[in-house]
């Protein structure tokens, strides 16, 4: 074949030219730590990344998610467990008030811790999380207790279609398709109507509303018993002691619901943190460069281009017109 | 006597038509297009000598020709055409990608992430307002991106519009330059000789019309050249068939001749550019902007209406009454005004949160709009969007590789192509040296043989015949 002056130099430019978009591509990679820059540099790679990315927001939303709701139960379970201290104290009263060693003033005494501890069931009755009353059910914004005409019932605005309902409990995402139960709605742990109302005791504390104005089972057991040390009525006394046995029974329950959630929630997170590990393990594995294969081929490409740099210049240099006398 | 003399003449008129060809090349090295020429020398008609034979009577230079192998020419006419229509695909589908901005911090995955994680933060706390806002800020940031992008098709399709208005001068006025070096050449030519550099000239703007049609050129036996399109001639000779670019009803771009039937191409840029702005997908054409236009415009539609659908079935903050519209927009242009909806912004109490009520912590349509990301339902396009996203992206990468390849290969084959076409026509600087000294030297002793010639005629004139003196 014929070679020309043109055909060498056309020749040349595009070799160099090829050369240098070599080392602008392993330059940009190094520089970004990416290996595609646009979505055709690597169709399948591009978009698996995207699903890698969605995926870890997810997850770590879904971490939050469930941070959140530990720090609810966290409240939660600490009120149930401030009922449980004030059941305990009250069941203790009531065994020390029913061995008929105390009489009178003694008994005034007891009534009046008793009312104390009514008071501050109240009060742990309307605890709230981040200015939410966690009993509540939907209706966070409002106490669940109010105090009308000297008694302890369900707050006013529960009327009609408000009235609070068992099914008011929320969830939170925790995983894709995978929601927890948040809160603990008042009737499970304050019951509704008066001790017997409904039967058994456990009855006044499911399949129950709470509308305006009715009263609260624990509220009624101590004012049962507070009535019977006014009273010194014995038999009271030991109704005392079995309600509020049962009422016991009925928050350490509650209390194990509640616990298990904890337990499930700290499991979710530790299999939310190691799955976003894995996610991002599997984004950088698709999408960043390896560095050292990366500086490899650098300075492999920089050695050819620097190559063809050289012969382009030996090879354009000299024509015959250099030599002839 | 004389004889000899003009023998030598001739000799020295040839080498120094032949050093003027050498340099005429030399001087042309550079010059796009040009091919080089030769000088064709031949043996002048001898002369007979009686009883002895033939004696020659020198040289002449009976043509100058270019060296040049039309079906190189051919070969690279028609592998041109489609290293235009790839380029231009090429260039418009990474301006499509870039715009489209994945993967980055700028792209539909990450205001798509954004919004829903805002929802997310929102399902966990519903009755504080604080949380309400940035689900407003996050779904404007979503809905501003896709208004942008959707302002970026179109811009992209103007551009193109206008670099299609600019082949349509081109073409027109390179069929009217070659009608023009046709009546030139026809007429330089009636004696038959070729007119080299006027063809090199020709040869050159067919060059560059290749790049923007496919052409096929013929020339006749008499020296009439025509070019054509697809079969039609666009130049006759030395008349022009003017293409015209016709928009119709539908906004689409045809181009016509003046006979008003229309242009029909097989590659080059302008069917690159008339493909992506016209090419919406449907029934087999190219995926162009309108095509992404249209993919838009379905997603910005389709996810407002089911967002609004399942937003409509919760109720607002405190109160009895369910949701209304959670996004707007033109029915007619979905993509460039999908923003929040007025209600929405006015008051952020309007996010329908809750499931069964306004109640404060009620936050059962919050995590029905969230599922509704991964299930799909009520959307228009029946997927999650993020699957939609992703679905035009594969389209626009899968069509920019195949476009950058395509562009690729076809650049290395009229590489090939131009090489041998420089191989055959290029001017060889060591050759034109080699044949400048050959000239030269010929020359010189083309001259030595004149004054030989002279001395001998010296003698034969001036010292013969001293005896009758």
């Amino acid at each position: 074949m014929r070679v020309t002056n043109t055909m060498l130099i056309n020749n040349m430019v595009y070799n160099i030219n090829q050369n240098l978009k070599t080392m602008e591509k392993l330059q940009y990679q190094l520089a970004t730590g990416k290996k595609f820059r646009v979505p055709s540099d690597d169709p399948i790679g591009a978009s698996k990344s995207l699903k890698f990315n969605t995926d870890i927001s997810k997850l770590e939303q879904y971490k939050r998610n469930a941070e959140d709701a530990l720090s609810w139960l966290d409240d939660t379970e600490a009120a149930l467990g401030e009922i449980n201290e004030v059941l305990k104290r009250a069941y203790e009263l009531a065994v020390q008030a029913a061995n008929g060693t105390y009489e009178g003033d003694d008994l005034t005494k007891i009534k009046e811790e008793i009312d104390q501890l009514k008071e501050h069931l109240m009060q742990i009755a309307n605890t709230t999380y981040a200015g939410r009353h966690i009993f509540s059910g939907y209706k966070t914004d409002q106490p669940l207790l109010i105090e009308k005409d000297g008694k302890i019932v369900y707050n006013d605005v529960f009327v009609g279609d408000l009235a609070l309902k068992e099914d008011e409990v929320f969830e939170y995402n925790v995983g894709l398709s995978e929601k927890i139960d948040v809160n603990i709605v008042g009737i499970k742990v304050f019951g509704v109507g008066v001790v017997g109302e409904f039967g058994d005791f456990e009855n006044n504390f499911s399949g129950r509303k709470g509308d305006a104005g009715d009263s609260v089972t624990l509220i009624d057991v101590f004012n049962k018993f507070s009535q019977a040390l006014e009273n010194s009525d014995a038999d009271g006394l030991q109704n005392a002691i079995s309600n509020l046995q049962a009422s016991m029974k009925q928050i350490s329950s509650v209390r194990a619901e509640v616990g298990a959630k904890m337990n499930r929630l700290q499991l979710t997170t530790k299999k939310l943190d190691s799955q976003i590990n894995n996610v991002k393990e599997l984004l950088s594995y698709n999408e960043d460069v390896d560095v050292a294969e990366a500086m490899m081929n650098l300075s492999m490409a920089q050695n050819v281009y620097v190559s063809s740099l050289m012969t382009g210049a030996k090879i354009i240099q000299p024509t015959l017109a250099q030599f002839l006398g | 006597m004389d004889f000899g003399f003009n023998t030598a003449v001739q000799g020295l008129l040839a080498s120094q038509k032949s050093l003027y060809v050498t340099s005429h090349n030399i001087s042309n090295t550079n010059t796009k297009g040009y091919s080089r020429q030769e000088a064709l020398q031949r043996a002048t008609i001898p002369h007979l000598l009686p009883n002895i034979g033939f004696l020659g009577t020198g040289t002449e230079i009976y043509d100058i020709v270019r060296i040049r192998d039309s079906y190189v020419d051919f070969k690279y006419w028609n592998e041109n055409a489609p290293l235009g229509e790839w380029a231009v695909k090429r260039d418009t589908l990474t301006e499509i990608e870039k715009l489209f901005g994945e993967p980055s911090n700028s792209s539909f995955r990450q205001y798509l992430d954004d919004f829903y994680k805002s929802l997310e933060s929102l399902s966990t706390n519903p009755s504080d307002l604080s949380y309400r806002e940035p689900v407003v800020e996050t779904a404007l940031a979503l809905t501003k991106h896709i208004n942008e992008t959707a302002a970026r098709l179109l811009e992209l399709k103007e551009d193109t519009k206008f670099a299609i208005e600019a082949r349509e001068k081109n073409i027109n006025s390179i069929a009217n330059q070659i009608a023009s070096l046709n009546r030139q050449i026809y007429s330089m030519e009636l004696d038959g000789r070729k007119a080299n550099d006027l063809r090199d000239k020709r040869d050159l703007l067919v060059d560059e019309l290749s790049k923007i049609v496919n052409v096929r050129v013929h020339e006749s036996a008499d020296g009439k050249y025509t070019v054509s399109i697809s079969g039609v001639t666009i130049v006759d000779h030395t008349d022009v068939n003017e293409v015209k670019m016709v928009e119709d009803s539908e906004g689409k771009i045809e181009f016509h001749w003046e006979n008003g039937s229309k242009v029909n191409l097989k590659s080059g840029e302008l069917k690159g550019l008339l493909e992506l702005y016209n090419g919406d997908g449907e029934d087999n054409t190219y995926r162009g902007i309108p095509y992404y236009q249209e993919r838009l415009n379905e997603f910005a539609k389709g996810f407002a209406e089911g967002f609004n659908e399942q937003h409509k079935e919760g109720y607002k903050l405190n109160s009895n009454d369910k949701g209304e519209e959670f996004f707007s927009y033109d029915i007619d242009n979905p993509a460039a005004t999908i923003t929040v909806a007025s209600n929405i912004l006015e008051n952020v109490e309007n996010i329908a949160a809750g499931g069964i009520s306004g109640n404060a912590e009620d936050n059962g349509n919050l995590l029905a709009l969230i599922d509704q990301r991964n299930t799909g339902v009520y959307f228009g396009f029946n997927s999650s969007p993020d699957d939609y996203i992703k679905s035009i992206m594969s389209n626009y990468a899968v069509d920019s590789t195949q476009a950058k390849r395509m562009k690729d290969s076809q650049e290395i084959i009229l590489q090939n192509i131009e090489s041998k076409r420089n191989s055959i026509s290029g001017v060889s600087l060591d050759e034109e040296m080699a044949n400048m000294v050959r000239f030269q030297n010929t020359y010189v002793a083309a001259a030595r043989m004149i004054t030989t010639m002279d001395g001998i005629i010296d003698v034969t004139v001036n010292r013969l015949g001293l005896v009758g003196r």
